[in-house]
Protein backbone atom coordinates (compact mmCIF):
# COMPACT_ATOMS: atom_id res chain seq x y z
CA UNK A 1 0.00 0.00 0.00
CA UNK A 2 2.67 2.49 0.83
CA UNK A 3 4.23 2.28 -2.54
CA UNK A 4 5.54 5.60 -3.76
CA UNK A 5 2.37 6.32 -5.70
CA UNK A 6 0.18 5.72 -2.64
CA UNK A 7 2.45 7.99 -0.62
CA UNK A 8 1.93 10.65 -3.25
CA UNK A 9 -1.84 10.08 -3.06
CA UNK A 10 -1.79 10.62 0.71
CA UNK A 11 0.17 13.85 0.17
CA UNK A 12 -2.41 15.01 -2.40
CA UNK A 13 -5.40 14.15 -0.21
CA UNK A 14 -3.86 16.04 2.69
CA UNK A 15 -3.39 19.09 0.49
CA UNK A 16 -7.06 18.95 -0.54
CA UNK A 17 -8.15 18.33 3.05
CA UNK A 18 -6.27 21.47 4.07
CA UNK A 19 -8.81 23.36 1.94
CA UNK A 20 -11.67 21.86 3.93
CA UNK A 21 -12.37 18.95 1.56
CA UNK A 22 -13.98 16.28 3.77
CA UNK A 23 -14.21 13.73 0.95
CA UNK A 24 -10.46 14.00 0.37
CA UNK A 25 -9.93 13.53 4.09
CA UNK A 26 -12.08 10.38 3.98
CA UNK A 27 -9.86 9.04 1.17
CA UNK A 28 -6.79 9.85 3.24
CA UNK A 29 -8.37 8.04 6.19
CA UNK A 30 -8.99 4.93 4.10
CA UNK A 31 -5.38 4.83 2.93
CA UNK A 32 -3.61 5.31 6.28
CA UNK A 33 -6.09 4.17 8.97
CA UNK A 34 -5.01 0.47 8.92
CA UNK A 35 -1.46 1.60 9.70
CA UNK A 36 -2.49 4.16 12.31
CA UNK A 37 -4.79 1.68 14.04
CA UNK A 38 -2.44 -1.29 13.70
CA UNK A 39 0.51 0.63 15.12
CA UNK A 40 -1.50 2.00 18.07
CA UNK A 41 -2.83 -1.47 18.76
CA UNK A 42 0.62 -3.03 18.67
CA UNK A 43 2.08 -0.49 21.08
CA UNK A 44 -0.90 -0.27 23.46
CA UNK A 45 -2.30 -3.82 23.12
CA UNK A 46 -5.77 -2.48 23.92
CA UNK A 47 -8.35 -1.98 21.15
CA UNK A 48 -10.26 0.70 23.11
CA UNK A 49 -7.16 2.81 23.66
CA UNK A 50 -5.97 2.21 20.10
CA UNK A 51 -9.27 3.61 18.83
CA UNK A 52 -8.90 6.65 21.06
CA UNK A 53 -5.41 7.28 19.71
CA UNK A 54 -6.69 6.96 16.13
CA UNK A 55 -9.43 9.45 16.76
CA UNK A 56 -7.01 11.92 18.35
CA UNK A 57 -4.50 11.52 15.53
CA UNK A 58 -6.98 12.00 12.70
CA UNK A 59 -8.55 15.04 14.38
CA UNK A 60 -5.09 16.54 14.80
CA UNK A 61 -4.28 15.82 11.14
CA UNK A 62 -7.54 17.46 10.03
CA UNK A 63 -7.05 20.53 12.19
CA UNK A 64 -3.41 21.03 11.27
CA UNK A 65 -3.64 20.01 7.60
CA UNK A 66 -2.88 23.55 6.44
CA UNK A 67 0.23 23.66 8.63
CA UNK A 68 1.77 20.50 7.20
CA UNK A 69 5.09 21.25 5.51
CA UNK A 70 5.91 18.74 2.74
CA UNK A 71 9.54 19.91 2.77
CA UNK A 72 9.92 18.10 6.10
CA UNK A 73 8.78 14.66 4.94
CA UNK A 74 5.81 12.78 3.51
CA UNK A 75 2.30 13.09 4.92
CA UNK A 76 2.33 9.37 5.72
CA UNK A 77 5.48 9.76 7.82
CA UNK A 78 4.00 12.78 9.59
CA UNK A 79 0.79 10.92 10.46
CA UNK A 80 2.59 7.79 11.67
CA UNK A 81 5.04 9.87 13.74
CA UNK A 82 2.06 11.55 15.45
CA UNK A 83 0.50 8.14 16.02
CA UNK A 84 3.60 6.62 17.54
CA UNK A 85 4.19 9.62 19.80
CA UNK A 86 0.62 9.56 21.14
CA UNK A 87 0.67 5.80 21.68
CA UNK A 88 3.99 6.01 23.50
CA UNK A 89 2.79 8.95 25.62
CA UNK A 90 -0.03 6.71 26.81
CA UNK A 91 2.31 3.85 27.58
CA UNK A 92 4.37 6.19 29.75
CA UNK A 93 1.39 7.57 31.66
CA UNK A 94 1.14 5.63 34.89
CA UNK A 95 -2.44 4.41 34.59
CA UNK A 96 -2.19 2.81 31.22
CA UNK A 97 1.22 1.35 32.03
CA UNK A 98 -0.44 -0.61 34.82
CA UNK A 99 -3.32 -1.75 32.60
CA UNK A 100 -0.92 -2.78 29.93
CA UNK A 101 1.29 -4.64 32.34
CA UNK A 102 -1.69 -6.67 33.41
CA UNK A 103 -2.63 -7.55 29.87
CA UNK A 104 0.75 -8.65 28.63
CA UNK A 105 2.68 -9.61 31.72
CA UNK A 106 4.77 -12.22 30.01
CA UNK A 107 5.58 -10.42 26.79
CA UNK A 108 8.13 -7.86 28.02
CA UNK A 109 11.36 -9.34 26.77
CA UNK A 110 10.03 -10.76 23.54
CA UNK A 111 10.79 -9.50 20.11
CA UNK A 112 7.25 -9.52 18.88
CA UNK A 113 7.56 -9.03 15.20
CA UNK A 114 6.86 -12.65 14.48
CA UNK A 115 3.20 -12.45 15.46
CA UNK A 116 1.65 -10.78 12.46
CA UNK A 117 -1.74 -11.30 10.88
CA UNK A 118 -1.50 -13.59 7.88
CA UNK A 119 -3.32 -11.22 5.58
CA UNK A 120 -0.50 -8.76 6.07
CA UNK A 121 2.34 -11.12 5.29
CA UNK A 122 1.35 -11.33 1.62
CA UNK A 123 1.96 -7.67 1.12
CA UNK A 124 5.03 -6.57 -0.73
CA UNK A 125 5.93 -3.79 1.69
CA UNK A 126 5.63 -6.19 4.62
CA UNK A 127 8.06 -8.59 2.99
CA UNK A 128 10.45 -5.76 2.24
CA UNK A 129 10.53 -4.54 5.85
CA UNK A 130 10.89 -8.12 7.05
CA UNK A 131 13.82 -8.73 4.73
CA UNK A 132 15.52 -5.56 5.90
CA UNK A 133 14.92 -6.32 9.60
CA UNK A 134 16.48 -9.74 9.03
CA UNK A 135 19.64 -8.06 7.80
CA UNK A 136 20.23 -6.29 11.10
CA UNK A 137 22.38 -7.76 13.83
CA UNK A 138 20.43 -9.46 16.60
CA UNK A 139 21.00 -6.64 19.08
CA UNK A 140 20.14 -3.91 16.54
CA UNK A 141 16.87 -5.64 15.72
CA UNK A 142 15.96 -6.30 19.33
CA UNK A 143 16.77 -2.75 20.40
CA UNK A 144 14.71 -1.22 17.59
CA UNK A 145 11.68 -3.48 17.95
CA UNK A 146 11.58 -3.16 21.75
CA UNK A 147 11.74 0.63 21.49
CA UNK A 148 9.35 1.03 18.56
CA UNK A 149 6.72 -1.69 19.03
CA UNK A 150 7.23 -2.07 22.78
CA UNK A 151 7.16 1.67 23.52
CA UNK A 152 10.19 1.33 25.81
CA UNK A 153 12.77 4.04 26.40
CA UNK A 154 16.29 3.10 25.37
CA UNK A 155 17.17 2.89 29.09
CA UNK A 156 14.46 0.27 29.56
CA UNK A 157 15.71 -1.49 26.44
CA UNK A 158 19.17 -1.56 28.05
CA UNK A 159 17.71 -3.16 31.17
CA UNK A 160 15.73 -5.71 29.17
CA UNK A 161 18.71 -6.73 27.06
CA UNK A 162 21.29 -6.40 29.83
CA UNK A 163 23.28 -4.08 27.56
CA UNK A 164 25.16 -0.86 28.37
CA UNK A 165 23.37 2.36 27.46
CA UNK A 166 25.99 3.68 25.00
CA UNK A 167 25.76 0.35 23.20
CA UNK A 168 21.98 0.50 23.03
CA UNK A 169 21.78 4.01 21.63
CA UNK A 170 24.44 3.45 19.00
CA UNK A 171 22.85 0.12 18.00
CA UNK A 172 19.51 1.83 17.57
CA UNK A 173 21.01 4.54 15.39
CA UNK A 174 23.22 2.18 13.37
CA UNK A 175 20.31 -0.21 12.91
CA UNK A 176 17.99 2.55 11.73
CA UNK A 177 20.60 3.77 9.27
CA UNK A 178 21.01 0.26 7.91
CA UNK A 179 17.23 -0.08 7.62
CA UNK A 180 17.05 3.28 5.87
CA UNK A 181 19.58 2.17 3.27
CA UNK A 182 17.96 -1.23 2.82
CA UNK A 183 14.47 0.26 2.41
CA UNK A 184 15.87 3.02 0.21
CA UNK A 185 14.03 5.63 2.23
CA UNK A 186 14.35 8.96 0.48
CA UNK A 187 14.39 12.27 2.44
CA UNK B 1 29.41 16.23 23.77
CA UNK B 2 28.10 16.94 20.30
CA UNK B 3 28.85 13.40 19.13
CA UNK B 4 27.07 12.07 22.16
CA UNK B 5 23.94 14.11 21.49
CA UNK B 6 24.14 13.04 17.88
CA UNK B 7 23.84 9.32 18.68
CA UNK B 8 20.64 10.13 20.57
CA UNK B 9 18.92 10.99 17.28
CA UNK B 10 18.21 7.27 16.74
CA UNK B 11 16.34 6.78 20.03
CA UNK B 12 14.74 10.21 19.52
CA UNK B 13 13.26 9.11 16.18
CA UNK B 14 11.69 6.14 18.03
CA UNK B 15 10.33 8.31 20.89
CA UNK B 16 12.61 6.34 23.22
CA UNK B 17 14.10 9.25 25.21
CA UNK B 18 13.03 10.70 28.51
CA UNK B 19 12.05 14.36 28.63
CA UNK B 20 15.44 15.79 29.55
CA UNK B 21 17.31 14.11 26.72
CA UNK B 22 14.53 14.97 24.32
CA UNK B 23 15.05 18.67 25.01
CA UNK B 24 18.78 18.20 24.52
CA UNK B 25 18.27 16.63 21.09
CA UNK B 26 15.72 19.24 20.02
CA UNK B 27 18.10 22.06 20.85
CA UNK B 28 20.87 20.26 18.98
CA UNK B 29 18.73 19.69 15.90
CA UNK B 30 17.60 23.29 15.78
CA UNK B 31 21.23 24.28 15.27
CA UNK B 32 22.40 21.51 12.96
CA UNK B 33 20.95 21.22 9.46
CA UNK B 34 22.55 17.83 8.68
CA UNK B 35 21.17 16.43 11.95
CA UNK B 36 17.70 17.66 11.03
CA UNK B 37 18.07 15.85 7.70
CA UNK B 38 19.18 12.66 9.42
CA UNK B 39 16.20 12.87 11.77
CA UNK B 40 13.80 13.25 8.82
CA UNK B 41 15.27 10.13 7.21
CA UNK B 42 15.21 8.08 10.40
CA UNK B 43 11.63 9.12 11.12
CA UNK B 44 10.60 8.06 7.62
CA UNK B 45 12.42 4.76 8.25
CA UNK B 46 10.66 4.25 11.59
CA UNK B 47 7.32 5.00 9.93
CA UNK B 48 7.96 2.09 7.55
CA UNK B 49 7.98 -0.22 10.59
CA UNK B 50 4.22 0.37 10.68
CA UNK B 51 4.04 -1.71 7.47
CA UNK B 52 4.47 -4.60 9.85
CA UNK B 53 1.45 -4.00 12.02
CA UNK B 54 -1.37 -3.28 9.57
CA UNK B 55 -4.79 -4.01 11.05
CA UNK B 56 -8.12 -2.85 9.65
CA UNK B 57 -9.84 -0.65 12.24
CA UNK B 58 -13.52 -1.23 13.11
CA UNK B 59 -15.94 0.47 10.72
CA UNK B 60 -17.47 2.56 13.54
CA UNK B 61 -14.14 4.32 13.99
CA UNK B 62 -14.40 5.70 10.45
CA UNK B 63 -17.89 6.99 11.18
CA UNK B 64 -16.71 8.57 14.43
CA UNK B 65 -13.66 10.21 12.91
CA UNK B 66 -15.46 11.61 9.88
CA UNK B 67 -18.35 12.76 12.10
CA UNK B 68 -15.94 14.58 14.42
CA UNK B 69 -14.17 16.11 11.41
CA UNK B 70 -17.45 17.56 10.18
CA UNK B 71 -17.83 19.41 13.48
CA UNK B 72 -14.22 20.51 13.85
CA UNK B 73 -12.78 23.81 12.68
CA UNK B 74 -9.43 23.68 10.96
CA UNK B 75 -6.46 25.84 11.91
CA UNK B 76 -5.29 28.53 9.55
CA UNK B 77 -1.83 28.07 8.03
CA UNK B 78 0.60 28.82 10.83
CA UNK B 79 3.56 31.16 10.97
CA UNK B 80 6.65 29.73 9.31
CA UNK B 81 8.77 27.61 11.63
CA UNK B 82 11.83 29.36 12.99
CA UNK B 83 14.81 28.60 10.74
CA UNK B 84 17.50 26.26 12.02
CA UNK B 85 20.20 27.96 14.03
CA UNK B 86 17.89 30.30 15.87
CA UNK B 87 16.59 28.65 18.96
CA UNK B 88 15.73 30.29 22.21
CA UNK B 89 15.81 29.02 25.75
CA UNK B 90 12.50 27.59 26.79
CA UNK B 91 11.36 27.09 23.22
CA UNK B 92 10.54 23.45 23.81
CA UNK B 93 8.54 24.30 26.92
CA UNK B 94 6.41 26.71 24.94
CA UNK B 95 6.01 24.23 22.15
CA UNK B 96 4.76 21.64 24.60
CA UNK B 97 2.27 24.06 26.15
CA UNK B 98 0.99 24.93 22.68
CA UNK B 99 0.54 21.32 21.69
CA UNK B 100 -1.42 20.65 24.80
CA UNK B 101 -3.68 23.66 24.28
CA UNK B 102 -4.49 22.54 20.76
CA UNK B 103 -5.35 19.08 22.03
CA UNK B 104 -7.61 20.44 24.76
CA UNK B 105 -9.42 22.61 22.23
CA UNK B 106 -9.96 19.70 19.85
CA UNK B 107 -11.19 17.54 22.71
CA UNK B 108 -13.54 20.27 23.90
CA UNK B 109 -15.07 20.48 20.43
CA UNK B 110 -15.75 16.75 20.40
CA UNK B 111 -17.25 16.98 23.88
CA UNK B 112 -19.45 19.94 22.91
CA UNK B 113 -20.86 18.01 20.00
CA UNK B 114 -21.68 15.21 22.41
CA UNK B 115 -23.26 17.70 24.83
CA UNK B 116 -25.63 19.08 22.23
CA UNK B 117 -26.67 15.64 21.05
CA UNK B 118 -27.43 14.52 24.61
CA UNK B 119 -29.40 17.71 25.24
CA UNK B 120 -31.36 17.14 22.04
CA UNK B 121 -32.07 13.63 23.27
CA UNK B 122 -33.35 14.93 26.61
CA UNK B 123 -35.60 17.44 24.88
CA UNK B 124 -36.98 14.84 22.51
CA UNK B 125 -38.18 12.81 25.45
CA UNK B 126 -41.08 15.22 25.54
CA UNK B 127 -40.39 16.93 28.81
CA UNK B 128 -40.73 20.35 27.32
CA UNK B 129 -41.16 21.94 30.73
CA UNK B 130 -37.66 20.84 31.54
CA UNK B 131 -36.30 22.42 28.43
CA UNK B 132 -35.59 25.69 30.15
CA UNK B 133 -33.68 24.03 32.97
CA UNK B 134 -31.77 21.96 30.42
CA UNK B 135 -30.89 25.12 28.56
CA UNK B 136 -29.47 26.74 31.69
CA UNK B 137 -27.53 23.59 32.46
CA UNK B 138 -26.21 23.49 28.93
CA UNK B 139 -25.04 27.09 29.19
CA UNK B 140 -23.23 26.29 32.41
CA UNK B 141 -21.57 23.31 30.79
CA UNK B 142 -20.56 25.30 27.75
CA UNK B 143 -18.95 27.83 30.06
CA UNK B 144 -16.80 25.02 31.48
CA UNK B 145 -15.99 23.59 28.05
CA UNK B 146 -14.93 26.93 26.64
CA UNK B 147 -13.11 28.22 29.75
CA UNK B 148 -9.63 29.45 28.94
CA UNK B 149 -8.21 27.05 31.54
CA UNK B 150 -10.29 24.03 30.46
CA UNK B 151 -8.40 20.78 30.93
CA UNK B 152 -9.39 17.53 29.26
CA UNK B 153 -8.93 13.99 30.62
CA UNK B 154 -10.27 10.68 29.39
CA UNK B 155 -9.96 7.14 30.69
CA UNK B 156 -11.15 3.76 29.54
CA UNK B 157 -13.42 2.34 32.22
CA UNK B 158 -13.16 -1.09 33.79
CA UNK B 159 -15.59 -3.30 31.88
CA UNK B 160 -15.70 -1.02 28.82
CA UNK B 161 -16.67 2.48 27.78
CA UNK B 162 -14.98 5.74 28.64
CA UNK B 163 -15.16 8.49 31.21
CA UNK B 164 -14.27 11.96 29.92
CA UNK B 165 -13.89 15.11 31.97
CA UNK B 166 -13.40 18.74 31.06
CA UNK B 167 -12.56 20.74 34.18
CA UNK B 168 -12.04 24.42 34.83
CA UNK B 169 -10.21 25.46 37.94
CA UNK B 170 -11.34 29.09 37.64
CA UNK B 171 -15.04 28.10 37.46
CA UNK B 172 -14.52 25.35 40.07
CA UNK B 173 -16.62 23.03 37.89
CA UNK B 174 -16.23 20.06 35.62
CA UNK B 175 -18.32 18.36 32.97
CA UNK B 176 -18.13 14.58 33.25
CA UNK B 177 -19.33 12.30 30.47
CA UNK B 178 -19.85 8.58 30.79
CA UNK B 179 -19.98 6.84 27.42
CA UNK B 180 -21.07 3.23 26.94
CA UNK B 181 -19.98 1.98 30.36
CA UNK B 182 -20.70 -1.68 31.12
CA UNK B 183 -24.49 -2.12 31.01
CA UNK B 184 -26.15 -2.26 34.44
CA UNK B 185 -29.63 -3.35 35.55
CA UNK B 186 -32.42 -1.00 36.71
CA UNK B 187 -31.47 -1.98 40.26
CA UNK B 188 -28.17 -0.13 39.88
CA UNK B 189 -26.91 3.41 39.24
CA UNK B 190 -23.54 4.79 38.29
CA UNK B 191 -22.41 7.41 40.80
CA UNK B 192 -19.68 10.07 40.63
CA UNK B 193 -17.37 10.88 43.54
CA UNK B 194 -14.90 13.61 44.36
CA UNK B 195 -12.06 12.11 46.36
CA UNK B 196 -10.24 14.36 48.82
CA UNK B 197 -7.45 12.28 50.33
CA UNK B 198 -9.31 9.48 52.12
CA UNK B 199 -12.67 11.30 52.08
CA UNK B 200 -15.18 10.73 49.25
CA UNK B 201 -18.04 13.09 48.48
CA UNK B 202 -20.85 12.16 46.11
CA UNK B 203 -20.78 14.28 42.95
CA UNK B 204 -24.03 13.06 41.43
CA UNK B 205 -25.99 9.90 40.70
CA UNK B 206 -26.91 8.79 37.17
CA UNK B 207 -30.50 7.51 36.64
CA UNK B 208 -30.81 3.78 37.36
CA UNK B 209 -29.89 1.52 34.47
CA UNK B 210 -28.24 4.29 32.39
CA UNK B 211 -24.69 3.65 31.19
CA UNK B 212 -24.27 6.85 29.15
CA UNK B 213 -24.71 10.19 30.85
CA UNK B 214 -23.38 13.67 31.33
CA UNK B 215 -23.09 15.51 34.63
CA UNK B 216 -22.03 18.97 35.72
CA UNK B 217 -19.90 18.63 38.84
CA UNK B 218 -19.42 21.70 41.04
CA UNK B 219 -16.99 22.41 43.86
CA UNK B 220 -14.07 20.48 42.45
CA UNK B 221 -11.35 22.50 44.17
CA UNK B 222 -9.18 20.48 46.52
CA UNK B 223 -10.29 17.14 45.05
CA UNK B 224 -7.50 14.80 43.97
CA UNK B 225 -9.53 12.35 41.94
CA UNK B 226 -12.89 12.03 40.25
CA UNK B 227 -14.17 8.48 40.58
CA UNK B 228 -17.08 6.49 39.16
CA UNK B 229 -18.68 3.50 40.91
CA UNK B 230 -21.66 1.21 40.35
CA UNK B 231 -24.11 1.50 43.28
CA UNK B 232 -27.60 0.29 44.19
CA UNK B 233 -30.24 2.36 42.32
CA UNK B 234 -30.36 5.93 43.64
CA UNK B 235 -26.78 5.96 44.91
CA UNK B 236 -24.95 5.29 48.18
CA UNK B 237 -23.48 7.27 51.06
CA UNK B 238 -20.04 5.82 50.48
CA UNK B 239 -18.59 4.36 47.28
CA UNK B 240 -18.64 0.61 46.62
CA UNK B 241 -15.12 -0.30 45.58
CA UNK B 242 -13.40 -0.97 43.27
CA UNK B 243 -14.10 2.11 41.18
CA UNK B 244 -15.13 1.63 37.58
CA UNK B 245 -12.78 4.49 36.62
CA UNK B 246 -10.79 7.17 38.36
CA UNK B 247 -9.43 10.35 36.80
CA UNK B 248 -6.74 12.41 38.50
CA UNK B 249 -7.75 16.06 38.76
CA UNK B 250 -5.36 18.33 36.85
CA UNK B 251 -2.81 19.72 39.24
CA UNK B 252 -1.56 22.80 37.39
Amino acid sequence: MVTDSVRADVDDHLKEAALGDEAAFARLYDLVAPRVYGLSLRVLRDPAQAEEVCQEVFLEVWRKAARFDPARGSATTWILTLTHRRAVDRVRSAQSAVDRERRSAAATGEVEYDEVAETVTDRLEYRQVRRCLDRLTEIQRQAITLAFYGGHTYRQVGDLLGAALPTVKTRIRDGLIRLRDCLEVAR
Amino acid sequence: MTTEVHTLIGPYALHALDEEERDLVERHIAECESCALELRELRATAARLADFTIVDPPQRLRTQVLGAVRRTRQLAPGPARPPAGRTRDGASVRRFAGRRRVFVTAAAIVVMALVSSLVTFAVMQGRVDQQRAEQARQEQMEAVLTASDADFTRRTAEGGGTVSMVSSESLDQAVVILTDLAPISDEQSYQLWLVHGDRQVSAGVVPAGHNTAMRLVTGISGADVLGVTAEPAGGSETPTLPMVADLAMPTD
